[in-house]
């Protein structure tokens, strides 16, 4: 089976790219728990309930960034691979 | 011949800079792995935000203001990663670095596992967000002491991933493993190139050391939030608390810098398959230091809580925080020494056996020391109750120390098994016996 240099980095590129998205992990985490404390709040405060969701769902965004990072990372090496141009 | 030297003399087959880009690629995953920390560490924060928010509507502004400053700090890891991937993959400089291929290659991954200690300071720094914005939530006229602990803290937390990053770097610009590969063979190159990835792998440990010290600057966060006259102790027992939990970082990071500019196995008369195991083993034991980074952490985190409640008992929650923190440590001291036996007193390397089972060895010995994460964790936990407990009845000082350091010799026999496992792998192995 004759692989070529070319074919060698695109196959490290399709782990790298299933590496980059363990980092999926951490946000689930994180806005599971926000969307868990904003229940909890909404149930103890229900006439607060725009403003709890506003905090909750704002926190929750700025907790999916490094999951986009990932994503990201991800999406270049499978759509837009910079490194078989290097070659 | 066998499959290992096959699978070496196929990755040389190929073109250097394929095989550089090709863990280049793999490198840039790796290091977005890091991206866990900010999102589980800005998920709490914003949790904690919104319980704020409906216990307290009226100091929202505040609170969410507290909450996002923080959340911007425990962003900094991921970013970081995200830039060294958009190095590897758009301005790779490895690929123009003189020396061997696979000791780039090697390094290429090391970059990246490096990067995933940022995992650590990701969570704590969210951590501390969250305690600052619960803080301040109830007592607004407090939110500048408050942050100024938590941003405080969450620079000491910050200190692994930044040397992770240094490393990355190292890796990068200045890479003293390509350099050392100049010339040499390419057995030589696969113990360099392993050894790159122990490296990376000793790094991981610092993801505790970020968990712990965040954690440290939530609870000053929090007590400075409910007491301010509290400010100068939670800051004297989060530094001196957050120093101890970077102690596991630092050996790993002794053993890194070791494994890239000093490498051991270098010149040694033996096979290179066991070398570079064993280079790529040391690193792997050092990774059971991610549990006393945890557990000292908490331990401080804790002793402020207790300090805060009675400051009368400062002294004695002192005396329990560093002699729990210090049992704590000792998983990283066996990780430390299994490491240094590994790279200078490695009797695998003089056996006459198949070298496979030796190699494999070097690895089993490595891997049975990240049980020490377990017993690391689990005795600062017990460390910091005990603090809590002595602040709370400073008089009891002595029955809460016995019984912490029963429990905690308790917690050490799964990590002291590990051990024993680790070193009959070394010095006692009964399967090359079975050949």
């Amino acid at each position: 089976m004759e692989i070529t240099g070319k074919a060698l980095i695109l196959a490290c590129s399709a782990i790298g790219a299933g590496t980059a998205m363990i980092a999926g992990i951490g946000p689930g985490i994180g806005q599971g728990f926000a969307a868990g404390k904003g229940a909890e709040a909404v149930g103890k405060q229900p006439e607060a309930q725009g403003d709890i969701i506003k905090t909750m769902l704002l926190g929750a965004a700025v907790a999916e960034t490094t999951g986009i990072y990932g994503l990201v990372v991800a999406l270049i090496l499978l759509f837009a691979n910079p490194l078989v141009g290097m070659l | 011949m066998d499959f290992i030297s096959q699978f070496i003399n196929w990755l040389l087959s190929f073109d250097k800079e394929a095989l550089v880009l090709g863990a280049s690629a793999i490198g840039a995953g790796l290091a977005m792995i890091a991206g866990i920390g900010p999102g589980v560490g800005q998920g709490y924060a914003a949790g904690k935000a919104a319980e704020s928010t409906g216990a307290h509507p009226e100091n929202q502004k505040t609170s969410l203001m507290t909450m996002l400053v923080g959340a911007g700090v425990a962003e900094t890891t991921g970013i970081l990663s995200l830039v060294v991937a958009l190095i590897l993959m758009f301005g790779n400089p490895m690929i123009s670095q003189e020396g061997n291929a696979l000791a780039i290659a090697g390094s290429a991954i090391g970059v990246g596992l490096a990067m995933v200690a940022g995992v650590g300071a990701g969570i704590g720094c969210g951590y501390a967000a969250g305690k600052a914005a619960e803080g301040v939530g109830i007592a607004p006229e407090n939110q500048r002491g408050s942050m100024m602990c938590m941003l405080l803290g969450s620079a000491v937390a910050q200190t692994t991933g930044i040397f992770s990053l240094v490393i990355a770097l190292i890796f990068m610009y200045a890479n003293p493993i390509a350099a050392a590969s100049v010339g040499a063979s390419n057995e030589i190159a696969v113990i360099l190139g392993l050894s790159g990835m122990g490296a990376g792998m000793s790094m991981i440990a610092g993801l505790g050391s970020g968990v712990g010290c965040g954690y440290a600057a939530g609870k000053a966060a929090e007590a400075v939030a409910m007491d301010p006259n509290t400010t100068g102790k939670s800051i004297m027992f989060m530094l001196v608390g957050s120093a101890m939990a970077q102690t596991s970082a630092i050996f790993s990071l002794v053993i890194t810098l070791i494994l890239m500019y000093g490498n051991p196995f270098i010149g040694i008369d033996a096979n290179y398959l066991i070398l570079g195991a064993s280079g790529l083993a040391a690193g792997i034991a050092m990774i059971g230091g991610l549990g006393p980074g945890v557990g000292q952490g908490y331990a401080a985190g804790k002793a402020i809580e207790g300090v805060s409640l009675n400051i009368e008992a400062s002294s004695k929650v002192m005396v329990v925080m560093i002699l729990g923190q210090a049992i704590s440590q000792t998983s990283s001291i066996f990780s430390l020494v299994v490491a240094l036996i590994l790279m200078y007193a490695n009797p695998l390397v003089s056996m006459d056996a198949s070298i496979i089972v030796l190699a494999a060895s070097a690895i089993g010995a490595g891997t049975a020391m990240i049980a020490g994460v377990g017993p690391g964790i689990g005795q600062g936990f017990a460390a910091g109750q005990a603090s809590a407990a002595t602040g709370m009845r400073p008089k009891l000082q002595g029955a809460v120390l016995r019984t912490m350091v029963l429990g905690q010799a308790v917690a050490q026999t799964t990590g002291i098994y590990g051990l024993v496992i680790s070193l009959v792998l070394l010095f006692a192995n009964p399967l090359i016996g079975m050949l």
